[in-house]
């Protein structure tokens, strides 16, 4: 990609990550908003379903490329000092991973169970 | 020197006015941000409610407590906001909402209806 186009890559992944997320939202609260009795086993094989629990992880990654890219132009809006900027970056940046592998983690478990 | 002491300012956040547009936007970070910030949280949960059926229903007693009932509706404000306004982002992009009128009534509406979500789900989940 051309140097001027650098800030396009984040801008458009910033969508393609809206538009999942948007959508599997929409799919996560129809599956659960008409269920009269919500329970354990409901959920855990609901999260843990064949399809589901692949458009979960996928969910978590886009989860994390969306958090990434919004924080990071929050921080760049806001805290100018690089030395400061780039610490808050690192630290928000290792929040979100440490994040993203207990999702992954925690669905894995749940889908060897 | 003189001249830039002479410098009006107008700082009073009361009575500074702002459009629809500028607070559906501003919330639409502070939604954002609240949200990412307690990720952790919601993720403790989330490890709890899936490891078996007493962490489950640990899960759910935590989110009973007054106070994290409190925040989690707060929360389910910031998810409402965020993803509502989101999508009048993509339906100004795609200039479906375009012009002065319409870009500050859609957004009164997002601010309007990021509100009322998680009371219309307060009520409901209370009859």
């Amino acid at each position: 990609m051309s140097r001027r186009a650098q800030g396009l890559r984040p801008w458009v992944w910033q969508r393609i990550s809206a538009l999942y997320l948007g959508v599997f939202l929409i799919y996560f609260v129809s599956s659960f908003a008409l269920i009269e009795r919500f329970d354990f086993s409901l959920w855990s094989q609901w999260m843990t379903g064949p399809v589901n629990s692949i458009i979960i992880f996928i969910g978590f990654l886009m989860l994390f490329v969306h958090a990434w890219v919004g924080i990071k132009d929050v921080i760049m809006d806001y805290i100018h000092p690089v030395v400061i900027r780039s610490v808050v970056l690192l630290l928000a940046g290792l929040g979100l991973l440490v994040c993203l592998i207990w999702l992954s983690r925690t669905l894995l478990l749940a889908l060897m169970k | 020197m003189r001249q830039q002491k002479a410098r009006p300012v107008f700082l009073n956040l009361l009575q500074i006015k702002l459009p629809p547009t500028a607070i559906a936007s501003i919330l639409h970070r502070v939604a954002g941000v609240l949200l990412i910030v307690s990720l952790p949280f919601l993720v403790y949960l989330f490890d709890l409610s899936l490891r078996d059926n007493d962490s489950f229903i640990f899960a759910i007693q935590i989110t009973n407590t007054p106070w994290v009932s409190l925040y989690l509706y707060l929360l389910l404000w910031a998810i409402s906001h965020h993803f509502i306004a989101g999508i009048r982002y993509f339906l100004v992009d795609l200039e479906i909402v375009s012009g002065k009128c319409s870009t500050r009534l859609s957004a009164a509406i997002v601010v309007a209806v990021g509100l009322l979500i998680p009371i219309v789900i307060f009520m409901v989940s209370n009859l």
